[in-house]
């Protein structure tokens, strides 16, 4: 539960994790193997950087890709592909029309943003779709016809 | 493994309520809030205002894949109830509420209710 107004306290309103971040730190370096979603060790808690969370999907035909970008517009994501890595970057910028000191609280993500994963196949860059609805990426991204499985039917004599 | 950034809304188990991330900003004539709510559905948003207790519901159904498809990586929730209240201790104009969803985000203003003049009375 959120009481508000509440007292204009800087350093509360924008890092109420400080603790959890020092655990976080601490359990990485206990855990170091890294995964494609921490792109860096230096993602911290209250450093700006962020990575969107993904769905992938598989099919004979296609992949389709779903991230979560609440609070961007279609024109601050770009999209790339190279082979079978797609890479989603951007930057979620504050609102320029408002006063930072008027923030009481502050948990959403800010700033640029930046994920590379591997697809389970190559695909047709040029003939990728992608859609954006209430804060959701989608891409269908088509496979290429030499990584689709083929059958192969082979006669016994 | 390596663990991830402290979020609220990190893929619940399915059906989970998910408490979603907000900012509130407050000005002399208004309160924002913005609360991030990716994947609900505009017509499952549910705003209600009961005495000083602001409470916002909204539902993310599980996605609709077709059969063809298997899941190779999930991270993102699945069916989830997104839920969570505010307590406003702001003298607000309740009758002029104005919400407003966009690309995933619920933004709510409250006016902040006229504030009374002082009235200087005059003894006869």
């Amino acid at each position: 539960m959120v009481n508000f107004p509440m007292k204009r306290q800087r350093e509360g309103a924008m890092s109420p994790f400080t603790e959890l971040d020092h655990l976080q730190r601490e359990m990485n370096r206990l855990f170091d193997v890294s995964f494609p979603r921490f792109l860096d060790g230096d993602t911290t808690l209250l450093g700006s950087q962020w990575a969107p969370a993904m769905d992938v999907y598989d099919s004979k035909d296609d992949i389709v890709v779903k991230a979560d970008l609440p609070g961007l517009t279609k024109d601050e994501i770009e999209i790339n592909i190279q082979e079978n890595m797609l890479t989603i970057k951007g930057e979620k910028k504050k609102a320029t029309d408002v006063r930072e000191d008027d923030y009481v609280r502050t948990e959403r993500y800010y700033g640029t943003f930046h994920r590379t994963i591997m697809l389970p196949s190559e695909i047709k860059a040029e003939a990728a779709k992608a859609n954006f609805k209430n804060g959701v990426l989608e891409l269908t991204l088509p496979k290429k016809e030499e990584a689709k499985p083929k059958q192969i039917t082979v006669d016994v004599k | 493994m390596r663990f991830d950034q402290f979020r609220f809304n990190k893929s619940p188990e399915p059906g989970e309520t998910i408490l979603p991330v907000v900012d509130i900003r407050e000005t002399d004539q208004e309160v924002v809030l913005e609360v991030d709510m990716p994947g609900a559905d505009k017509d499952s948003l549910n705003i209600q205002l009961q005495g000083d207790q602001l409470q916002i519901k909204g539902a993310k159904k599980k996605d609709a894949m077709d059969g063809k498809y298997t899941a190779v990586h999930l991270e993102r929730p699945g069916q989830a109830e997104y839920e969570r209240a505010f307590q406003i201790n702001a003298d607000i104009d309740r009758q002029n509420i104005k919400a407003a969803f966009e690309n995933g985000v619920l933004k709510i203003r409250l006016n902040r209710a006229a504030v009374a003049q002082p009235q200087k009375i005059m003894i006869s």
